[in-house]
């Protein structure tokens, strides 16, 4: 009985330990982002983003912002189990809702180091990078826009 | 002087010259590899990808630039960017847009 406890636990524990490890600093590294996030957006202050091409002012250029997001191992697992019942995946949402806001910032804050007033016609693309639902690689989220530098008026 | 609308800001577009692209295939090295993967447990950004994709871009878009120059242009508009996994630990960056002749 004590040996079968044992064999168990030697070939369950690794994966064990890994969920373990994945569901603290994921939760963790979840919580540090979102407020990471909130504090960089409330720091930017008013900045205009609009996905529409504005033609008010007299000096343009692109500005781009990205990020490589991956999934702790175990979130991973809970979306492969998630996966056979269906529905609204929270996590997913979640997650893709911080790598989107993180490029969009990025972009944001290059913008505004270079002394842009807005950025428009903001576009968003992702990209998975490696196969998709292997263990390896992640989700490319990459935003990017015309910044500007001095607005003239804003209903063009 | 690169534009991701239809036109550049405050200038005349005087001729459209036609579609300038630019495109990189980068693979990471495996030394990265291995930290991503130790980084897929407890998740997060991969940093490493990251900094590879955005140096992947300002290669494609330089490409892009150059080749618009070489058609003649000074601007390009309409600027777009994609990227997609071609295989297993690579990635293809691709930047296109239309070449134009501003004022």
């Amino acid at each position: 009985m004590d040996d079968i406890l044992t064999s168990l636990l030697f070939s369950l524990g690794p994966l064990l330990g890994l969920l373990l490890v994945g569901l603290v600093f994921g939760t963790l590294a979840q919580r540090r982002h979102f407020q990471s996030l909130q504090a960089r957006e409330a720091a930017l202050g008013p900045f205009l983003l609009t996905n529409v091409s504005l033609k008010t002012s007299d000096q343009g250029d692109l500005v781009t912002g990205s990020t490589v997001v991956a999934y702790d191992f175990f979130r991973r697992i809970a979306i492969l189990l998630r996966k056979l019942i269906g529905g609204r995946f929270l996590m997913h949402e979640k997650f893709m809702e911080r790598a989107r806001r993180e490029a969009i910032l990025r972009m944001a804050e290059d913008a505004k180091a270079r002394g842009a007033v807005a950025v428009h016609n903001i576009r968003l693309v992702s990209a998975n990078l490696g196969d998709s639902g292997s263990a390896m690689g992640g989700c490319e989220v990459l935003a990017y826009g015309t910044a500007i530098w001095n607005e003239e008026s804003s209903d063009g | 002087m690169l534009s991701n609308m239809e036109t550049v800001p405050g200038k005349t577009i005087v001729r459209h010259i036609g579609l300038a692209q630019g495109n990189v295939v980068r693979a990471k090295h495996v030394g990265r590899d291995i930290a991503a993967g130790l980084k897929n447990i407890v998740g997060g950004e991969l940093r490493g990808y990251t900094e590879l994709l955005e140096e992947a871009r300002r290669d494609a878009i330089r490409r892009m630039i150059e080749d618009a120059k070489a058609q003649g242009a000074n601007a390009i508009v309409n600027v777009r960017l994609s990227t997609s996994s071609v295989t297993s630990g690579a990635s293809e960056l691709y930047a296109y847009g239309t070449a134009v002749l501003v004022e």
